[in-house]
């Protein structure tokens, strides 16, 4: 009977104490994880080339989805087709984390990389599976893909992630450059980085 | 056969035997234990042994054939044999692997095998419906406080104590 | 952080490994409290012993108190681990039929393999029944896969995620929830003892 009784009283304290620790904010998580997520972000394995977002669009055995992380003005002047806009603080709810399609490859665009990274180590420490970020952001694309595409541009991961390109009006992805031809857009040899989609650190457990 | 039953372990102590062995899955594997799903897994393995084109025609099976190219090599799979391997363990340790059958008192043992059989095959389809057996969703989704999961147990329950009295024959 | 990537740590043989041992000591566990046994199990549903009740509860609150202590700690990283995706009314209506079946069987599927393992006939047979049981479903599913696949498709919902309050808050209903189930569950195991002149557990 005393085993029960403390028993009872230890589960109820460990209970309290469950309560007042308090689970991680996405912040702290995100911290948590930093060794192993900043050790992706620097071996630039999540980071795709302009070129593999372009053949990932139009591959029809792959579903994709941008999410463009900058702020509502950018988003506007121009933004890649069918690119969602998502503020940090969606990046930070849990439940929209949870509601991201399965089986989708994911790719985060700020104007260069910041923004984007940051959204990235949020998610990824939620456990997002199929993440990735632009390479060189939207600066990037339309340095690649824009009007006066600059054969010998380079991404700028470190840039200040404002926008570089002008534009007088605001299309959004009313331009030629949002939905390249990839017939006509120049060749672009890249570093596949993409792996197979799958669940990612998330089994399926259960016996569903 | 009645068996006393003090030559049982505590329920509450199996219970926390139990609950350790379910966390270290939740922090080994990232999710919790399963049964039903091994055997589901097992089942559309034969099955398509058996009879190769249907698992095809029947979207269900194959979606769980899918996605591997061996449907064996799944980790239910292996759970299960070390769920047998443990239970068997126990039981020998306790004296209690013979082959005999479990019955109430009224009932013959036939009677009981089929009752058995009958029972296995409504849980079995009521299992697949569910998505889930009492150690997967039950317990494990119990555990990390799924709704559904809960919804599920109290359903549980709720089903058998209703049809308790109706089967009271079988038991008492 | 768990969880761990165990195909990294310790690549994919030893993993199954690990996934045998597992099972071994969930199975363990299970022939312990009595659950090779089908008369234990079918009497909780009988109000004569609530061995089921307890277990099971113990059982999902020992894990559910580790659990969130370890993520609260930083040992684990809750929101990794796998939460059952809810489909609730399909939940209800298979959990109802299961327990018909449970409660005529005189078994759940994990039960079931420590019996059969046991050499139990009755475990046995219930385990085909259970393959049975399944076959059936792959057959008829198609009749009312809409409702299987969509109704009450509500994907990860967790009861605190439900209540819009913090884990710990249900974490702690829980657990009182629990030990008043286990009071009236001895009270109720006592007054049946007391009127058959049995002995109590």
């Amino acid at each position: 009977m005393k085993w029960k009784i403390g028993g009872a009283v230890f589960a109820v304290l460990v209970g309290i104490g469950v309560f007042f620790l308090g689970q991680p904010t996405p912040d702290e998580l995100a911290a948590r994880m930093a060794p192993d997520l900043e050790a992706r972000l620097k071996s630039r394995e999540v980071q795709i080339d302009p070129g593999e977002l372009l053949d990932l669009i139009y591959n029809d055995n792959a579903a994709v989805k941008i999410l463009d992380v900058r702020d509502e003005a950018d988003f506007n002047l121009f933004h890649i087709i069918d690119a969602e806009r998502v503020t940090m603080d969606q990046a930070r709810d849990y439940k929209w984390a949870k509601s991201l399609p399965p089986n989708t490859v994911l790719v985060l665009t700020s104007n260069d990389e910041k923004r984007a990274t940051l959204a990235w180590r949020l998610l990824s420490a939620r456990g997002v599976a199929n993440l990735y970020i632009l390479e060189g952001g939207i600066n990037y694309w339309l340095d690649v893909y824009g009007q006066d595409n600059d054969p010998a541009a380079k991404p700028r991961p470190e840039g200040d992630d404002t926008m570089r390109h002008e534009f007088s009006s605001a299309l959004g992805q009313r331009r030629p450059e949002a939905d390249p031809d990839p017939h006509e857009a120049p060749h672009r040899e890249y570093e596949k980085k993409v792996k197979s989609i799958g669940p990612a650190a998330k089994k399926a457990g259960g016996c569903g | 056969m009645e068996r006393s039953r003090s030559e049982y372990m505590n329920p509450y102590a199996a219970g926390v035997l139990l609950g350790v062995v379910l966390f270290l899955s939740y922090l080994l594997f990232g999710h919790g234990l399963g049964a039903s799903g091994g055997i589901a897994k097992l089942v559309s393995a034969a099955v398509d042994l058996v009879a190769p084109g249907h698992t095809d025609r029947n979207a269900y099976l194959v979606g769980l054939l899918r996605g591997s190219d061996n449907p064996l090599d799944t980790w239910l799979v292996f759970e299960i044999i070390g769920v047998m391997i443990g239970g068997f363990a126990s039981g020998m340790l306790a004296g209690r692997v013979k082959p005999e059958t479990f019955k109430g008192p009224h009932i013959s043992v036939h009677t009981r095998w089929v009752a058995a059989l009958i029972g296995g095959t409504i849980a079995g389809y009521g299992v697949r419906i569910a998505r889930g057996c009492t150690s997967s969703q039950a317990l494990s989704g119990g555990a990390v406080l799924s709704a559904g999961s809960w919804a599920f147990m109290f359903s549980v329950f709720g089903g058998a104590y209703m049809m308790a009295y109706f089967v009271r024959r079988l038991w008492r | 952080m768990a969880p761990l990537d165990l195909n990294e740590l310790i690549g994919h043989v030893l993993k199954n490994v690990m996934y045998v041992v597992t099972g071994i000591g969930f199975g363990f566990a299970l022939e312990r409290a009595g659950f090779g046994n089908s008369r234990n199990l079918a009497a909780q549903f009988y109000l004569r012993d609530m061995r089921v009740l307890k277990v099971m509860f113990t059982a999902i609150i020992t894990a559910m108190l580790l659990i969130f202590l370890s993520g609260a700690l930083g040992l684990m990283n809750v929101s990794k681990i796998f939460v059952n995706p809810t489909y609730l009314w399909p939940g209800i209506v298979g959990g109802i039929i299961f327990g018909v079946g449970f409660v005529i069987g005189g078994y759940c599927p994990g039960t079931a393999l420590v019996s059969a393992a046991t050499l139990k006939l009755d475990g046995l047979f219930f385990v085909l029944g259970l393959g049975l049981g399944m076959i059936a479903f792959g057959e008829t599913i198609d009749a009312y896969r809409v409702f299987w696949e969509t109704s009450g498709a509500y994907g990860e919902v967790t009861l605190y995620g439900l209540f819009g309050v913090d884990p710990g808050v249900v974490v702690v209903g829980v657990v009182i929830m629990a030990l008043a189930m286990f009071v009236g569950a001895e009270k109720i195991e006592a007054y049946f003892a007391e009127r058959e002149g049995g002995r109590a557990s």
